[in-house]
């Protein structure tokens, strides 16, 4: 039976690493797309951010491009993983009742 | 952690709803060829009763259709890339130059080859054809190889049983079949 993720579930938390999981593998999205994406402030969406990396769920590197600094964020495989298994624990409580 | 059945479904609509708007922003490729799929369409159904004037011949014209859709797409502002040193980086960085130098040399074929307007028209298309398939086969995606193929052959069978209406059956199974597939593509959640 699949587990529900507390870390995950928090609501701005489960919108990140859906929009993570549904970018394919090797592949980064930046710090700017999803706080215009989920429309937090960067202290906020920093936040959130910290507390899943802490988890091992997500990656943050950091790059110049074109000479600007910018931020790019990836689910890691177990992040992946570990939402998937978050999501179809949240349909097995749709499907149990 | 127990949840009630509300909160699941609000959770998991959350969910959806975010995939969607990444998805979206992913397939801007697709405007690309759906850019392109509008001019090859438009020009070529013309080119059947408005013969192109010398300085639309039919490579040029193709050409317009990609570097049109690219860009296009330089517009649209990364908002992804590639993990450093992946394989998919790695690819990724060859295909441009790929492209690149099988276009040159298919200019310098039309130089060196005294070719007429429709035999230009379908080695363009069906060169622009093998770099999809290319492309399909390097990053695994089935659509590309198999749109690819599909429009090769369409190309190939106009190019010999219908010569008389070529411009008509590219536009028709060249250009049609583009915008169809990225509003199809696009339209998918």
């Amino acid at each position: 039976m699949a587990q529900l993720n507390e870390v995950i579930h928090q609501p701005v938390r489960l919108r990140i690493m859906a929009i993570l999981a549904a970018v394919s593998t090797e592949r980064q999205v930046t710090f700017s797309f999803l706080k215009g994406t989920l429309g937090l402030t960067d202290g906020n969406l920093g936040a959130h951010l910290h507390k899943l990396e802490e988890a091992g769920y997500l990656t943050i590197t950091k790059a110049f491009v074109r000479q600007k600094p910018q931020t790019y964020v990836e689910i890691t495989e177990k992040g992946r993983q570990v939402f998937e298994e978050h999501r179809e624990a949240l349909k097995q409580i749709l499907g149990d009742e | 952690m127990n949840l009630s059945h509300d909160e699941a479904q609000a959770a998991l609509n959350d969910i959806s709803q975010a995939t969607a708007q990444t998805n979206h922003l992913l397939r801007v490729w697709l405007y690309c060829t759906l850019v392109c799929g509008i001019v090859w369409t438009v020009a070529f159904a013309v080119a059947q009763w408005q013969p192109l004037a010398p300085i639309w011949s039919a490579g040029e014209t193709i050409l317009v259709g990609v570097v049109c859709s690219f860009l296009f797409a330089q517009r649209l502002s990364p908002v992804v890339r590639f993990t450093p040193g992946s394989r998919s980086a790695f690819i990724h960085s060859r295909l441009p130059i790929f492209f690149g130098v099988l276009y040159a040399f298919f200019i310098l074929w039309q130089f060196m080859l005294d070719l007429t307007t429709m035999q230009v028209a379908a080695l363009w298309i069906t060169v622009v054809m093998l770099a999809t398939i290319t492309t399909g086969l390097l990053l695994q995606q089935r659509l590309f190889i198999v749109c690819g193929l599909a429009i090769t052959v369409m190309t190939a069978l106009g190019y010999w049983l219908v010569p008389t209406y070529f411009w008509l059956w590219i536009a028709i199974f060249a250009g049609l079949p583009l915008i169809g597939v990225s509003l199809y593509l696009l339209r998918r959640r």
